[in-house]
């Protein structure tokens, strides 16, 4: 495969240089079959200025601590959260840190079955020859397993509830029979196995898990960004990133963005930075979606009207990005609107405009 | 000097045997500390012992060493002011305090103790005067902020101030060498000053105080070994005491008063809050109590575990039981995460850390339920004792001395009554509320035996107020108790409301607005006056997430009460009361939109709220809020397709408002009469629905009476005896009066008079009245005969 042209590259790929360096200067003991020490990998994910490696992952450190950790005992890893929260990012470095591969990848979906899980069969072998070594397809896990590496698997929650069965005992004895290759044939994991999954407990279409599986992992939750100046920060870069594309000249105004981050951070946390209570809604406030939502702002501001972009750009888009179609969501945005909005639109032109623009929308 | 040269300084010169000056720079409430300063003072065996306490809190220390004093206590000190209220302040001491253990080791080598810190009223003085509530002594907020602490955070990979302290310090608690460790907390605590901006140094007091501290060392040196216990901040300045001092002199006159009480980890943890120490005050205890135990070093793994089994136990008792792998994963996370932040064992917030990951499955937040018990648990329930000798706090004193300016007979523990004019004498006024004030610090002082019961709005008109009263020292007890809060009565009171307002959250209730306004009424009624805004605040937080339309309406109605309210229930100046019901209403209408998907069952206090409602804001609220909002809401509901008995209430709203013509109700009703619901009953509730809110239209509007009637005229015997229970309780709502008025149009309509309906009245004749005689004797000979009689008799008997 032709690496240059790809969309994304793994991260043991994209940051093989630091991974390089901070193995050479690597002299804490390391756990079996670990390619870093836990506090290289540490170092790794949240930057070391000495050793050039950048912060990969921002707003909480300790998190990443019970990670590493968690990873080095008998339980799995889950990571959990809101959509938008970087929680296929933090498991993807830890992956290439830990294992330096993040390829052993299980993508949870309805269509997951079992055989995704531990092995399937190459059939035309199998008819040829019957259940042999070469005829079997090892999953991403039994490939883990087999060389004590991290699995990984994302969005667990979409799994079938049978499927998502088949990793407890796969997690509590970290084995994997093959009856069809014999009575007692089995793979037994090398140390250095463990799992990491992702999941998202709030979305719809995701199922339950049991309360067996979940004995049989650590939670993790990982949080939208605590600190309101940094996440204006990372929505300004991003956004900049993403204009990069595109063949106009548009500049997200301060007080537009400033606009932008409060009603996310307003709708996310339940509070006004003033203090005051506000309603929340179902939809997702990620730091992503309101990226998305300034993005769209921007080009709507952009190649439709033609102008400088206004709070009334972020409330068009607002209904279109994130409340979609939630009469209740709705409702909550339309409260925020009346009080809010309307109260910060006698002092910030920005305020005022987003408030006239989502009231007639209504 | 500056910067390097200083704290080099600091660590060479921090013990001088030449002058026979030691200085043990401390961290307050540090068991690390309290261990090295244990070891300092056995080791030199002082001749003083000077510690950073205010000078004026010296007449405590015989009783803070009373062998029946117990820690945690505190000395709380206060100080009247000629404009506004009297301040509190305190210095905790637990059992952890390096100030403790030196006062108690000091005691043991004979050595004299001194307090040297400038005299605590001005302290309290130059604290912040907004600020209302228990202030500390001490301050050391410069451990947890300032940018040397966050690039030092962020280099260890600490999350902040604490755990940075513990990661550095707590570590090395009960290590031999204790000049190497006190040496170290110096020359840290000197690069946390030379990092922090001089003009907030300046601005905290911290130089007059140290110039003064500095005065009472000069005093001191020159007879024998002086070993002196301060806060880390201000080693710089005390090793040359005699330059820092100059001419200034130690000690002096303080204008503020105080005493020792007893005090528990619950407050001292609330104080911590405010940068007087270290936090969690339980968890340090056990380090403390694990050096102690074994001289030397600490076993850590011994700690964790021990710290574990504790609250696996405690967790069980209470019904969240933990189990065992979960407890092994808790202490392997705990370990290994110190090993890979490098500790020697696991620390506070190693062991939060893997709670997290061992016991919360799911979505954490930050009120993660496992988390805050943990927490709680690491805080502690330790409660003080306070030697006998040590005296009364002044809100004894208090007390008598406002029931006694309130003319209230304390001069013995007879129980006395009095009756009190309320509302045109405002000596009356002052005292019901003092006794009021009294109720809700559970003293049992008073007791209301009659008048107007505002809690629960009975009688409130009545004039006068009627009350029990006597002094006994079990009210003594009780203020000692509410000491904790405040000095004063309105500061005790305050507290104990905070405390409810607490339980409260703790039992899952916080946002009962019931509760939370019977809190606030209470105030009023104790006259606390404006210092209720922060309940105030809470009430308005709790109605903006309110979802209880039910309790919502109340809680306006209440609000708008008290605004209307003159007497003892009137709104404080100052108190802004407005924005909170503006609130209400915002939420209210947003609220509305959820009536038309309510349960069937929970529909009927709804529309009493929805009658309460439409009173007030066509009634005395009218203009205060701005009605048309209200009414879309309404009109919202009657589209979203509500319960017959919604829609009835939101028609008879609109048609009594006049905003729809009158005709739609008895629209409405036949509509739903002449539908085809199965159960003939439901055809009852748009009716229902009208009458809950507004019955005076059944006569008042028109065709509403004919359109019922005619629907029941109709119906056959069966179907009408089916309904009957349910049209009873329908037109329960009506008063007796109006009931009258029905009759009185119904029989308009039918012709004839109201007494046909009322008056039953049945001829008899002579024939009949003779053969029933016959029968009823017939009847008692056959039960007589039979040996029945008894049976008659209690028949008898009980129709009597």
């Amino acid at each position: 495969m032709d690496v240059t042209n790809t969309q994304k590259e793994p991260a043991e790929r994209r940051y093989a240089e630091e991974l390089a360096r901070l193995k050479a200067e690597d002299r804490a003991p390391k756990p079996a079959g670990w390619q870093l020490s836990p506090r290289a990998v540490r170092r790794f994910i949240l930057g070391d200025p000495a050793l050039d490696v950048s912060r990969k992952f921002y707003g909480d450190d300790p998190l990443v601590d019970r990670c590493i950790v968690s990873l080095m005992g008998h339980q799995g890893l889950m990571l959990v959260g809101e959509p938008g929260t970087a929680k296929s990012l933090l498991s993807e470095l830890l992956a290439a840190a830990i294992s330096g591969n993040s390829l052993l990848v299980v993508q949870g979906s309805a269509g997951v079955i079992e055989d995704h899980l531990r092995y399937g069969w190459n059939y035309a072998l199998l008819l040829a020859e019957g259940p042999s070594e070469r005829a079997l397809v090892p999953s991403p896990i039994m490939n883990a397993m087999q060389d004590g590496k991290i699995a990984r698997i994302e969005e667990l929650t979409r799994c079938a509830p049978e499927v998502q069965d088949a990793m407890i005992s796969l997690l509590s004895e970290k084995t994997i029979a093959m009856p069809e290759l014999g009575a007692e044939r089995e793979l037994r994991a090398a140390r250095g196995f463990n799992v990491i999954a992702t999941a998202n407990l709030r979305d719809l279409g995701v199922n339950e898990m049991s309360s067996a599986l979940k004995r049989r992992f650590n939670f993790e939750t990982v949080s939208p960004i605590a600190d309101a100046a940094f996440e204006k920060e990372l929505i300004a870069k991003q956004l900049k990133e993403r204009m990069e594309d595109y063949d106009i000249e548009a500049e997200m105004p301060e007080e537009v963005l400033d606009v932008v981050v409060s009603v996310f951070r307003d709708l996310r946390t339940g509070r006004a930075e003033d203090g005051a209570v506000v309603a929340q809604p179902k939809s997702v406030m990620s730091t992503a979606e309101a990226v998305n939502v300034a993005h769209a702002a921007l080009l709507d501001a952009g190649y439709l009207s033609a102008e400088s972009p206004t709070g009334a750009h972020v409330a068009r888009q607002l209904g279109g990005v994130v409340f979609k179609d939630d009469a209740e969501d709705a409702r909550k945005l339309r409260a925020y609107v009346d009080t809010i909005a309307r109260a910060r639109g006698r002092r910030s032109r920005a305020w005022a405009s987003f408030h006239k623009a989502a009231k007639s929308d209504d | 000097m500056t910067g390097e040269a200083l704290i080099r300084a600091v660590r060479e010169r921090v013990f001088q045997p030449e002058a026979q000056l030691y200085i043990a720079p401390v961290r307050h409430h540090s068991p690390a500390c309290a261990s090295a300063v244990q070891k300092m003072i056995r080791e030199i065996r002082p001749a003083k012992v000077l510690i950073e306490a205010p000078h004026d809190l010296e007449h405590l220390i015989p009783h803070l060493l009373a062998a029946d004093t117990e820690p945690p206590v505190a000395a709380a000190s206060l100080l009247d002011r000629k404009d506004g209220p009297r301040l509190a302040a305190y210095y905790p001491f637990c059992a952890h305090s390096p100030e403790w253990v030196a006062l108690r080791e000091g005691a043991k080598v004979g050595a004299e103790l001194r307090f040297i810190d400038l005299g605590s009223d001005a302290k309290i003085a130059s604290a912040d005067q907004q600020e209302t509530g228990p202030r500390p002594l001490v301050r050391e907020q410069a451990f947890d902020q300032g940018d040397y602490v966050r690039a030092l955070c962020s280099r260890l990979g600490c999350q902040d101030g604490y755990e940075l302290w513990d990661h550095l310090f707590e570590t090395r608690i009960g290590d031999q060498d204790w000049r190497s460790f006190l040496a170290d907390v110096g020359a840290y605590c000197t690069a946390l000053r030379a990092s922090t901006p001089a003009d907030e140094i300046e601005s905290t007091g911290d130089m007059e105080r140290e110039t003064h501290m500095a005065a009472g060392l000069r005093d001191a040196l020159g007879s024998g070994p002086v070993v002196v216990v301060i806060g880390g901040f201000h080693t710089a300045p005390l090793l040359d005491p005699i330059k820092t001092a100059g001419k200034t002199s130690a000690g002096g006159k303080s204008d503020a008063q105080s005493y020792l009480i007893r005090y528990g980890y619950k407050e001292l943890d609330a104080l911590m809050g405010y940068g007087a120490g270290l936090p969690q005050p339980a968890y340090y205890e056990a380090l403390w109590n694990h050096v102690q135990s074994k001289e030397g070093t600490p076993d850590w793994q011994v700690i964790a575990r021990e710290l574990i089994q504790s609250f696996s136990s405690k967790m069980r008792t209470a019904g969240y039981g933990i189990s065992l792998p979960a407890q092994v994963e808790l202490l392997r996370s705990a370990e290994t995460l110190a090993r890979l932040r490098n500790r020697p064992g696991a620390l506070r917030h190693d062991l939060i850390d893997a709670l997290t990951s061992a016991l919360v499955k799911g979505e954490t937040s930050s009120a993660d339920a496992w988390r805050e018990r943990f927490v709680v648990f690491l805080r502690g329930h330790a409660l003080g004792e306070v030697s006998d000798m040590a005296g009364q706090p002044p809100i004894v004193a208090d007390a008598r001395a406002r029931a006694k300016a309130l003319r209230f007979n304390v001069s013995d523990g007879l129980r006395r009554e009095r009756s009190l004019d309320i509302r045109r004498k405002p000596a009356h006024l002052a005292a019901s509320r003092f006794a009021h004030a009294m109720t809700l610090l559970e003293t049992d002082f008073a007791s209301r035996s009659g008048g107007p019961d505002f809690l629960n709005a009975v009688q409130t008109g009545l004039l006068f107020e009627h009350w029990d009263y006597a002094w006994s020292p079990k009210v003594e007890g009780q203020l000692i108790e509410a000491a904790v809060f405040g000095d004063t009565i309105p500061a005790a009171c305050l507290g104990q409301l905070a405390r409810a307002r607490a339980a409260l959250t703790e039992n899952g209730r916080s946002d009962d607005l019931d509760a939370l306004l019977a809190l606030f009424k209470q105030g009023l009624l104790a006259g606390l006056g404006q210092d209720l805004d922060r309940l105030l605040t809470e009430v308005k937080d709790a109605l903006r997430r309110s979802g209880d339309f039910p309790q919502t309406a109340r809680a306006i109605t209440t609000l708008h009460a008290i605004e209307a309210s003159r007497g003892p229930l009137s709104l404080p100046e100052g108190l802004e009361i407005r924005s909170v019901m503006q609130g209400a209403f915002e939420r209210l209408i947003y609220l509305c939109d959820d009536l038309p998907k309510i349960r069937e069952e929970a529909l009927p206090p709804c529309l009493d709220a929805l009658r309460m409602l439409t009173e007030l804001l066509h009634g005395p609220a009218a203009g205060s809020f701005e009605t048309a909002l209200f009414d879309e809401a309404l009109d919202r509901i009657a589209e979203a397709d509500p319960r017959p008995e919604l829609l009835g209430a939101v028609t008879a709203i609109a048609v009594e408002g006049g905003r729809k013509p009158a005709s739609t109700l008895p629209d409405m009703l036949t509509g739903q009469f002449s539908g085809t619901a199965l159960n003939l009953p439901a055809r009852l509730g748009g009716l229902r629905g009208m009458l809950a809110v507004a019955p005076n239209l059944l006569w008042t509007a028109d065709h509403v009476l004919a359109v019922v009637d005619e629907f029941l005229a109709q119906l056959d015997d069966d179907a009408f005896l089916a309904m009957l229970p349910h049209l009873r309780l329908a037109l329960s709502t009506l008063s007796p009066r109006e009931a009258d008025r029905i009759a009185a149009a119904l029989v308009h309509r039918h012709g004839g008079s109201a007494g046909d309906f009322t008056a039953h009245h049945y001829d008899v004749t002579d024939e009949d009245a003779r053969r029933g005689a016959e029968i009823d004797a017939a009847l008692r000979a056959s039960i007589r005969a039979d040996g029945l009689e008894d049976w008659i008799f209690a028949q008898n008997e009980g129709a009597v």
